[in-house]
């Protein structure tokens, strides 16, 4: 199994900050998980014998196959820090953090 | 630059995390003419480090047949200072600091050691070419040199003046700048190359320096500009300076691959005046000498406030001739002091 985290993040507002400002600023994310897993089963297939004096029979031969499944998991913020030590808060859907300059 | 790091989680438990620059500017307060960092009275100078105003008694250069320097976490003399064949001052051993010398008509020659601090020194009466505060032209590769509270002044504005405070055309990374002051020089710093594995953050830093107004350049012939970088992809930030472009000059800071690939360089939060041609001049993919930052350039000019009073800063917010190239990024720059936004 592995996981692509696919996951983007943008700020609002975009520039005019100012440290020390205390100007409320929101980091928001978007995108998802791609989980990639590889599945394994057995299948199993059934060969019909004919002998040359007519009698029949079976023999069964086990497969071992295998398939990819790709799946798209949502993705929340646990957390955030910074360089500068700010608090941040997660919003209640998971998708963004806010704090101030 | 800040930089905010978030947490995430998928719902199938997996956690990950995605790194964001912030566009927060500083609270910085720009050093001007009326604010000198550093102001010299006899041989006491005052100045203003993140602790507030200090003095420094200056100390003379010791005579010029012995060496000098002390360790600069024990503070005990290690003589890692020395005089070459010219009267100047090489250091060659490793954590070397020279602190609170008058450097009164020479400068420091060489950096051949790791770890070099060079800090709360007068470089004065040095005026001419190849006369820099600190050149670093060693054979050999180190890391570290730190130039922290030092003043370099020429003699007059109309007098061909000291080069600046540093020229690095060795291979020494790690170096860094910070509260350094020059004026009536012909420039403030010189990099070929910037040498560092160009990752951000990046281990060359120039920060809350003052490159106050050039000398009269009209005798050297030569670009200069206070910021010249022409060569190499190690990675600078230019940060939090004030910085005076030369009047008539190609530009205050000028980004170009004259001996090298260049690029990986952040100019943020700058405060920007005076009279060049250009205000920061990065090359892009039109000109005759081909390729000017290369593919991996990578020039972010964020945050900087741009003078506009008075004809200042007239070839505009940048950039001659790369406004059109992607490999640069360009936001938050605002005019000063209305403090409107600017864009290319």
């Amino acid at each position: 199994m592995s996981d692509q985290f696919n996951v983007t993040a943008a700020v609002s507002p975009s520039s005019g900050l100012v440290q020390g400002s205390g100007a409320a600023f929101t980091i928001t994310i978007s995108g998802n998980d791609v989980q990639t897993v590889q599945q394994s089963y057995t299948n199993t297939a059934t060969v019909s014998l004919l002998a040359a004096d007519g009698a029949t029979g079976t023999v069964t031969v086990p497969i071992t196959m295998s398939k990819t499944v790709v799946t798209q998991e949502s993705v929340v913020i646990t957390s955030c820090t910074d360089t500068d030590g700010r608090v941040y808060t997660v919003a209640g859907n998971g998708l963004s953090v806010s704090s101030t300059a | 630059m800040t930089v905010a790091t978030v947490q995430l989680r998928a719902a199938n438990g997996a956690v990950s995390s995605i790194q964001v620059t912030l566009p927060i500017s500083s609270s910085f307060v720009f050093p001007d003419a009326t604010s000198r960092p550093h102001m010299v009275t006899g041989s006491v100078m005052a100045y203003t480090d993140t602790s507030g105003p200090q003095t420094v008694t200056l100390k003379p250069l010791p005579a010029k047949n012995s060496t000098f320097g002390v360790d600069a976490t024990t503070g005990a003399a290690n003589n890692g200072a020395f005089y070459d064949g010219r009267g100047w001052v090489n250091v060659t051993k490793a954590n070397t600091r020279i602190d609170g010398y008058d450097f009164n008509g020479v400068g420091v020659g060489n950096i051949q050691a790791n770890n070099v601090f060079i800090s709360r020194c007068w470089f004065r009466n040095i005026d001419g070419e190849d006369s820099w505060g600190v050149w670093c032209h060693q054979n050999g590769t180190f890391t570290g040199l730190t130039i922290t509270d030092c003043l370099v002044s020429g003699t007059s504005a109309t007098k061909t003046g000291p080069n600046g405070i540093l020229k690095q055309d060795g291979t020494i990374s790690n170096v860094v700048i910070r509260r350094c002051h020059t004026v009536n020089c012909s420039g403030f710093v010189q990099f070929a190359p910037i040498v560092g594995p160009g990752n951000a953050p990046y281990g060359n830093v120039i920060a809350e320096c003052y490159m106050e107004v050039n000398s009269d350049p009209s005798n050297l012939g030569l670009h200069l500009e206070q910021v010249n970088v022409s060569s190499g992809t190690g990675g600078l930030l230019i940060q939090n300076n004030h910085i005076t472009g030369p009047t008539g000059q190609t530009a205050t800071i000028y980004i170009c691959h004259d001996s090298g690939n260049v690029g990986n360089i952040t100019i943020d939060n700058n405060l920007l005046d005076g009279k060049p041609q250009n205000t920061i001049y990065a090359g892009n993919t039109g000109q005759a000498q081909g390729v000017l930052i290369s593919a991996a350039g990578n020039v972010k000019v964020t945050n900087n406030k741009f003078a506009t009073t008075n004809g200042q800063n007239p070839g505009g917010l940048l950039i001659d001739p790369g406004s059109g190239d992607a490999r640069l990024l360009v936001s938050g720059n605002v005019s000063y002091p209305a403090l409107s936004p600017l864009s290319i």
